[in-house]
């Protein structure tokens, strides 16, 4: 049920002429570059046109000539700021093809990893929200702030910060420290008090409130029509989250509760957010404590050559449900590649989203559904 | 008038005029230092400290790379008013640097204008003239939408702040800005007298001058610049500068509308006439001043965005009007009931902060922005709308 | 419905005005540098002359091929490397040929400052990859080097207590960031 504070019929019968306004793709607001064409009448947008392909790069074309190791590099680049996500699920797919077994303590870290991968992504998104909405960045610097803190721990771990290429076929490239596991944990019983932080200075927020309640709203039938996945979906009251449905990894031995709200407008996205943060310190709080000591990688041949055959995997990426599709023909490369973007798909209900809506609501909706152009594009 | 320097009419002019002018340039320097650095403090880091001893020539150092930058004019533009906008926007705020009292004007060293309200209203307003001329001339939709956006705001958000002018005009008697400080000498400041109109002139006058959470006129995240997207080079410059000094003129008027000025209650006989109490005038206005720029300042890096447009104008038509004529309507009450301007009683207080707060707590109550979504049945590629 | 009388922004302004009374956590660099994690992958990889065969494994499994190995046949039925160039402008840092090399012969450095103005200058021949007794080795994949190297400084420790961070050269792991 979309909600609006007041509808009016047919505003428009002055004589105006509607105007073609580009949205993009050099703009400060739209994460990337992204092109939205918006054909606006003053200031109510009538039509939007979406435009993408300005970063594409042809990745699913460069792994068919890459062995399976070699494009796990390239899967970093697609949801760069959640790049583990990506090689997690990459790996997973492999996995599934070569019939590969990966070790506990390969599982309970990639489960870490994913955990902070998803807090480092909201908490990203929350600030660039901020941003779009009109902010003196002040919000951005608190959400890095946070960021910072997980980027020292990757950093530690696997040598980069933003592009890590850590998950291998059969568990994790390097053992975790003990000092990564205890300054995780310090991060972990730290972050609630610079979380609460960030909640204070935005969620009650009046200007952030009525900027962002009932706009952009999509309806649970729509969303779920238009194969939305992810936090998305959930701010529109249905309930699924692939962690708990079709579990991956060991996330059946994990305690956490998935957030829903029911409007499906701007507000309600930012809230999910908010509360997934706080259910993977939840997560991570659990796995830190359980992790076993043992093997971080299984044994598989140097050039791995699955067996013929195709696999699915899809995990809860932090942006929604990233599958990737993989066909095998024996050989050192695969043969076909293909990622079901979450992103992508996310995208597609936009024009409904945004029709009848404020120029400056489609700012505002196109940085709550937190697109990442690497993933669109490919 | 006292001192016999100023009694020149071109004596005061080639004097007075220069020196104010270059004073609110260079304000405008040390503000824009203060402002980076203060600012960041909000945000648990350190603002620009290179250029310069603590960064001070780093305002400097952004003028000059304004300038020597290309100006670049495109080709489609009505050069006439692309040119024009600009120096329509700056003059005008330097004009008003003018009436502002900073020392008493029995002192002899300041002006004082008998119509000082007035002129502050009306030159104020040829900035939202600017913008309009700014944004038309670009031949840009961006630059369209956005001065649209800004000629709007400001004409709606004149009709609150005058009728709060109008009571502080009331309370005090007189037009003059000089008159008003010498009336919250006598009776008290007028933030306290009137708390009502004090917080619709706030926040009135922020959006007047753009400031966050109402910058329109600076660069917007959503309309990535807004007017100025086709100005660059010394021109830019200009639009910067004069969204700093806005800010400036914003909480010089304050202090001396609301905070006082160059006085404080009761302060009629201590400092000594003449120019040296003209200082003393200085000191204690620049002190306020900045109080009110540090305020401005937590406000702007606190605000997670701004409201959109219509929620702004909603804000101001349906907000902000009608709290600003009952407040009128009070202060007129008052005014009558006390037998002429100078005899308030401080006491007065206490029936103008409980009504300010019941009036503030009953609008927000019954204020919604509207706006919601509107049917449109727009056909793709056709463009021809519903019916 | 909520009231918008002003609460959410006041609970705003008090948490600005808490940030405002913390020290930053700007460093200022070049004066003050950030010790970097022990398993930096630095921009210039460490060959071991000695125990490099010229397998060119590390150039196989390069995902671009920016490695370029040279070799000719030695007197002891063995490989002579005569170039080993490493493309480090198109290099994506990704740590395969450091995973694959089956003789621990290449390690990755720790240095990250390398700015040229030409990108030929980034085309590293063999002599300045050959490993020499002080060039610091990070511990990607090599966990025996970490224990000589210094610890990382994290802003979860530096926050709040401002610690003046003295200046530290990768290449120099003997004086590291000592912590006030």
């Amino acid at each position: 049920m979309v909600q609006s504070l007041d509808t009016r019929e047919e505003i428009i019968q002055v004589a105006t002429q509607p105007y073609v306004l580009n949205i993009g793709p050099h703009h400060p607001s739209t994460h990337g570059v992204f092109h939205l064409r918006t054909v606006l009448d003053g200031e109510v947008i009538v039509d939007a046109e979406i435009l993408i392909g300005y970063l594409h790069r042809g990745i699913e074309k460069l792994a068919e000539t890459r062995t399976y190791t070699q494009v796990i590099p390239l899967t970093d680049r697609f949801d760069y700021l959640a790049s583990m996500t990506n090689n997690l699920a990459y790996c997973l797919a492999v996995e599934k093809l070569a019939g590969i077994e990966v070790p506990e303590r390969a599982q309970y870290l990639r489960v870490i990893l994913a955990e902070l991968m998803r807090a480092s992504s909201h908490v990203m998104s929350l600030g660039f929200l901020m941003n779009d909405l009109g902010s003196l960045f002040t919000p951005l610097f608190l959400a890095a702030r946070e960021r910072e803190k997980m980027l020292d721990l990757f950093e530690m771990l696997s040598g980069q910060r933003l592009l890590y290429n850590f998950m291998r076929i059969g568990g994790v490239s390097q053992d975790a420290t003990d000092l990564f596991l205890f300054k995780a944990r310090q991060f972990v019983d730290q972050m609630p008090m610079y979380l609460n932080e960030i909640d204070q200075l935005l969620t009650e927020n009046e200007v952030f409130r009525v900027r962002a309640e009932g706009t952009g709203a999509l309806s649970a039938e729509d969303a779920i029509n238009f194969s939305c996945s992810g936090p998305v979906l959930r701010a529109c009251g249905v309930d699924r989250d692939i962690r708990r449905d079709d579990p991956y990894l060991i996330y059946d031995r994990f305690d956490f509760d998935v957030i829903t709200c029911q409007n499906g407008d701007n507000y309600d996205r930012y809230r999910v957010r908010l509360g997934e943060i706080w259910q993977s310190l939840r997560i991570l709080d659990q796995a830190l404590r359980d992790i076993p000591s043992g093997e971080v990688q299984a044994k598989h041949p140097h050039f791995l050559r699955p067996p013929v055959g195709e696999a699915f995997s899809r995990i809860e990426a932090p942006k929604g449900e990233l599958g990737f599709y993989l066909v095998s023909d024996n050989s050192i490369a695969p043969y076909r590649f293909h990622v079901r973007s979450s992103t992508l798909i996310n995208l597609t209900p936009l024009s409904k989203m945004l029709i009848g809506w404020k120029l400056a609501d489609a700012i505002l909706t196109l940085g709550s559904i937190d697109i990442v152009l690497g993933e669109i594009d490919r | 008038m006292d001192a016999p320097v100023f009694d020149n009419w071109w004596g005061h002019f080639l004097l007075f005029a220069p020196i104010c002018i270059f004073g609110a340039l260079t304000f405008l320097l040390l503000f824009l230092w203060f402002d980076r650095r203060y600012w960041a403090r909000y945000q648990i880091r350190v603002g620009p400290n290179r250029c310069g001893p603590w960064g001070l020539l780093q305002c400097l150092a952004d003028g000059l790379k304004m300038a020597l930058k290309e100006d670049i004019i495109p080709s489609k533009v009505d050069k006439f008013l692309h040119g024009l906008a600009p120096l329509l926007i700056m003059f005008p705020v330097l004009m008003v640097f003018a009436i502002i009292p900073f020392a008493n004007a029995r002192s002899g060293v300041v002006p004082d204008l008998n119509i000082g309200l007035i002129y502050l209203v009306g030159i104020t307003s040829i900035v939202g003239i600017g913008l309009l001329t700014a944004g038309w001339a670009s031949s840009n939709k961006w630059s369209l939408v956005g001065a649209m956006r800004s000629i709007a705001t400001m004409v709606s958000y004149e009709f609150p702040v005058v009728l709060s002018l109008v009571g502080v005009g009331l309370m005090a008697g007189t037009l003059s800005m000089n008159g008003i400080v010498e009336a919250q000498e006598r009776n008290g400041w007028f933030i306290l007298l009137q708390p009502l109109g004090f917080l619709i002139f706030f926040v009135g006058m922020m959006a007047e001058t753009g400031r966050s959470p109402f910058d329109f006129m600076e660069c917007e995240s959503e309309l990535g610049c807004g007017v100025n997207t086709e100005y660059s080079g010394l021109r830019f410059g200009i639009f910067q500068m004069v969204e700093f000094m806005e800010g400036v003129l914003m909480s010089f008027i304050v202090a001396t509308l609301f905070l006082g000025g160059y006085s404080f209650p009761g302060s009629q006989g201590i400092f000594p006439e003449g120019a040296l109490g003209a200082v003393f005038g200085l000191i204690a206005v620049m002190i306020k001043m900045f109080i009110v720029y540090i305020f401005l300042g937590w406000i702007k890096c606190t605000m997670p965005g701004r409201l959109r447009i219509d929620q702004w104008m909603g804000f101001a038509w349906k907000a902000l009007l009608p709290l600003s004529v009952l407040n009128l309507i009070i202060v007129a009450f008052e005014v009558v009931a006390f037998g002429g301007a100078p005899n308030f009683p401080a006491w007065v207080l206490f029936i103008n902060l409980p009504a300010c707060i019941i009036l503030i707590m009953l609008w927000s109550r019954f204020w919604t922005t509207g706006g919601g979504r509107i049917n449109v049945r727009a056909v793709r590629q056709g463009h021809t709308q519903g019916a | 419905m909520f009231v918008p009388f002003g609460k959410g922004i006041l609970k705003g302004l008090r948490i600005t005005l808490i940030h405002a009374f913390r020290r930053p956590i700007t460093t200022q660099y070049p004066e003050e540098k950030l010790t970097t994690s022990k398993r930096i992958r630095g921009v210039k990889l460490v060959w071991d002359s000695q125990r490099c065969t010229g397998c060119a494994t590390c150039a196989k499994s390069c995902l671009q091929g920016n490695i370029v190995i040279r070799t000719s046949r030695g007197d002891h039925n063995n490989y002579i490397v005569e170039e080993f160039t490493l493309d480090a402008g198109r290099c994506i840092f990704c740590g395969l040929c450091v995973e694959s090399c089956p003789y621990d012969a290449l390690f990755f450095g720790r240095v990250y400052e390398t700015v040229e103005y030409d990108r030929q200058k980034l085309i590293y021949s063999i002599d300045d990859l050959t490993r020499d007794s002080d060039t610091a080795i990070s511990a990607y994949y090599h966990p025996e080097f970490a224990d000589a190297l210094p610890e990382q400084t994290l802003l979860m420790d530096r926050e709040h207590t401002g610690i003046h961070l003295t200046f530290s050269s990768p290449k120099d792991t003997s004086s590291s960031g000592e912590t006030n």
